[in-house]
Formats: structure tokens, sequence, C-alpha cells
């Protein structure tokens, strides 16, 4: 294995990436429709993932296209057969990041702190007959940086090293988020249980 | 790490339940918690919770819809941000180099066409005519693109051509300034000539327009392509390289609107600025 520097050049400077990788790099230009072909694959999970951790559509489609825009001025750099998935959700999350003053409240911010003082020892039934709306409406309740590393782990299935790579944190910050983001999710799937009972509809529960 | 089995006997084995679920334990505790979950009810069922937790999770994120154009819509939108960009900081050219550049490749090519056309005398084809504003065009932001801006004003065009100036500046889009208007020779043909020029954000912009006066002759009747009459006379199209060429004709004087715009926009604004022209040159 030996590593491979993907770059590219954000507004507030000069990011470096590395990745592992097998084989020699290759000096070639690659083109576009190479490009398209190599990265337009995993445009529906960076759309997933985009607009659950945004909960906006338009917002996610916005911020695909600025992924694929810089994924692109820096494809050069990438090396053909390595992992190009990964490498995607990272420019998605360094893209995120970039926005994210702007786009995730304060409140969110102080909700994390407060997550973090519950006590992880109650573990909770899973209800019944679970809709997938409940579901979603369930982790849209999370606050960000669980609700990130669960999509990341649970839905996308990387290996805790590859999440660690992508939102560039400590493996241990995200083995202790991803167990406090499923635990907090199913709390509020639970919660949803005992408000109106096992298996009920997730319509009357717009009115909490 | 310590060992899954220290301490209680369920500890261990539910502290590492997330990460033996994500197959992300050493094959020694793997063995252990999966040892265990066979003989700890409680735990198994722990477990069957936290798997069936995470089926449903994907299930409902994958089962949310994604816009049917959403493809062809990010393709068609990383397909013109790249253009903009090789146009922008690819080539790090403002519109003045941009159209020095064209120059270079363009007078090759159109040179000798235009060349032609003059030296026949006025029995050049409309085609060929067409692109005599073109030539020109270049030559002078060749010209331009070796000095500095400076303020301009219509002065230089002498009497007959001044009155172009505010017609030209009030069709111009916002951001636009005149940053050329003289009088110049290119290939033996005198031009009166215009140039508005904008750096927005999207990249560079340039609009010119180019007058001179007609030889024996010449005329755009029967040029390949044409916008559908309009009130005050018909517009001839025709582009070349990334510029596209709307151009008219009085009876005396043959007109080109030259940019780098879409053929819609460059039509639209000749057809706009056609009957103050068609006024102020007759």
């Amino acid at each position: 294995m030996n590593a491979v520097t993907c770059d590219w050049l954000l507004s507030q400077g000069h990011i470096e990436l590395t990745l592992e990788a097998t084989g020699p790099a290759e000096q070639v230009t690659p083109t576009l429709s190479q490009f398209e072909a190599e990265a337009m694959p995993h445009m529906h999970d960076l759309y997933r993932t985009a607009t659950r951790v945004l909960k906006d559509r338009a917002r996610a489609e916005d911020v695909i296209q600025e992924v694929y825009l810089q994924a692109w001025n820096s494809f050069h750099r990438f090396e053909p057969g390595t992992n190009c998935r990964a490498w995607l959700f990272r420019i998605l999350f360094h893209t995120v990041n970039h926005h994210r003053r702007k786009w995730f409240s304060v409140r969110l911010l102080g909700e994390r702190e407060e997550y973090l003082e519950k006590n992880l020892t109650w573990n909770p039934p899973l209800p019944e007959n679970l809709t997938d709306k409940e579901v979603l409406h369930a982790l849209d309740r999370i606050p960000a940086d669980f609700r990130t590393v669960v999509l990341l782990v649970d839905v996308e299935e990387f290996a805790y090293k590859e999440v660690a790579g992508i939102l560039q944190i400590p493996i241990g910050t995200v083995m202790s988020r991803l167990s406090r983001g499923r635990k907090l999710l199913r709390e509020q799937l639970a919660g949803f249980a005992r408000s109106y009972g096992i298996g009920k509809s997730i319509v009357r529960e717009k009115s909490v | 790490m310590t060992g899954v089995t220290s301490g209680d006997e369920c500890t261990g084995p539910l502290r590492h339940l997330d990460s033996f679920l994500d197959r992300s334990l050493s094959a020694r505790d793997t063995a252990l918690v999966d040892r265990h979950l066979q003989s700890c009810p409680n735990c198994a069922g722990e477990f069957e919770v936290r798997e069936l937790l995470r089926a449903r999770l994907k299930r409902a994120v994958h089962n949310e819809s994604v816009p049917p154009l959403l493809e062809s819509r990010l393709t068609a939108g990383l397909r013109h941000q790249v253009e903009a960009l090789d146009a922008r900081r690819g080539l790090h050219f403002d519109w003045r180099q941009m159209a020095a550049i064209a120059a270079l490749l363009l007078l090759c090519a159109a040179g000798p066409i235009v060349y032609l056309a003059a030296s026949r005398g006025g029995t050049a084809n409309p085609d060929a005519l067409m692109q005599v504003g073109l030539g020109d065009h270049i030559h002078c932001a060749m010209d331009s693109a070796r000095s500095e801006p400076a303020v301009v004003s219509g002065a230089a065009l002498g009497s007959g051509y001044q009155d172009l100036v505010p017609e030209i500046k009030s069709v111009a889009p916002a951001g636009y300034r005149l940053t050329e208007a003289h009088r110049c020779t290119y290939d033996g043909r005198e031009f009166v000539h215009l140039i508005l020029g904008a750096d927005l954000g999207g990249g560079s912009q340039v609009m010119s327009l180019v007058v001179t006066r007609k030889r024996k002759g010449e005329t755009f009747a029967g040029a390949s392509r044409a916008d559908a009459p309009g009130t005050s006379g018909r517009v001839y199209l025709d582009r070349s390289d990334r510029y596209q060429i709307a151009a008219l004709e009085t009876p005396e004087h043959l007109v080109y609107l030259v940019s780098n715009w879409s053929e819609r926009a460059n039509t639209a604004t000749m057809n706009v600025l056609s009957p103050a022209v068609r006024r102020i040159l007759s």
C-alpha cells in the first residue's frame, strides 16, 4: 500500500488529502468523460447522505454540484482503481464543514453537549412495524455530528477507519459518535412508540 | 482496549457489541463475543435489536427517492462550470488577452478570407463578408490588449459616428464599460470600432460594434443564416470560434455586433440596436 495525495484548492487555502492506494501513479491528464465514468456512479449515495445530513434537498443538490466540481479540479491527482467513493465523501464533508457555520444553528451545537451528558445504560426495545418515514424522522432529530457517523457506517457501510478519513476525526471519535448516535436514534424511536403506542401511524406524531 | 471477557461477563461483550456488529473487532474478540451471544439470551436479544435498527435505517434511507433528473442536471451543471473555469481560470486571461489569443488563431483562418473578399473589390460572397467585422474586431482587440484601459469617448470616431456611443452603451448589459472607440484600418478597409468589456463573476465578457463602408456590390443578402426579419430590417448571423456575429446593412454601411454571448443574446441585442444604428448611419 502506498499513499496517493489528492489535493485541491478551496477558498480558504490549500487542503491536502491522503488516501490509501495501490499501484503506481499514472501521469496522464484525465478527460471529463473519464471523470464522469469514475465519479458519477456514486452520485446517488452522495446525494442521499447530503440530503439526510443537511435535511434539505435543494441545498443537498447544490452541495453535490460543488463536490463534483471540486473533485474534477483535483481529479488529475486521483489514482484510478483507488477508493473513489471514499474520496468523494471526503470532499462532500469538507464542503459541508465549509458551509457549516451558516447551515447548522447554534441551538444544534448546544444540543450536542446536552446529549453527551446523557446516560448510556438505557437500551430501549425497538418498536415493531416501524415505517421508513418514522425512521427518517427519528434520524433527522439527532444532532448532525452523530447523524453523519451513523449514516456513513450503517447506510453507506464505510469502515471506521474510512469514516475517520472522510470526516478527518480520530477513529475513537467515530466509534463514540456511532455508539451514541445509534442510541439516540433508538431513544427517538422508542419515544414515538411510548407516546402513541407501538406500531401506530407516524401521521399523528406530527402534532407533537 | 481491555479484553472482552474481563469483569462481569456481559459488560465486555455489550461494550463491544457495536464493533462486533460492524465486524470491526479482532478475530480473537469476535470469537469471544460470538461465544457469549450463544450463551446469553439477553445480549443476543440486544444484538438483534441493533442489527434490526441498522437494517431498518438502511432501508429507510435507500427507499427515499432521488429526483429523476438529478444526474442529468448535475452532469450538465458540471460541464457548464468546467467550461466557465477553463475560460476563466484555466487560461488565466482577461477578455482582452482572450481576444488576442483568438486573434492569433483566427488571423490565419479568417485573414485570407477577408483579404480575398477585399481584393475582389466587392464581389465577395455574403458569408465571407460576414467575417469581415470579426477579422477587424480581433485585430483591434490585439492592439488594445497591449495598452492600459483609459477613459474612452466617442470623439475619435468623427461626426456621423459619435452618436453610436450612447446607443451601444444603452443596450450593453450592466457592468460593461466602453474600452475602445476609434477608427482603424485593416486589410485596406477602414472601420469605426467600439468595444465594451466587463469582468463579471462568471468570466470575461466582450461586445464590439464594427462599422465599415460598403464597397460596390457588397451585400449580406444571400448569407447562409439570418434572423427572422425585424421591423427595421434583417439581421444576418454567423459565428467564429466563441464569437457570435450579428450583422446588418444600410444603404452605405455594413454593421457588425460581435460578442462572446449566446447567439440568442447577441442577435436580440443587434435587433434592439438596429433602428438607432440605421437612423444614425442614414
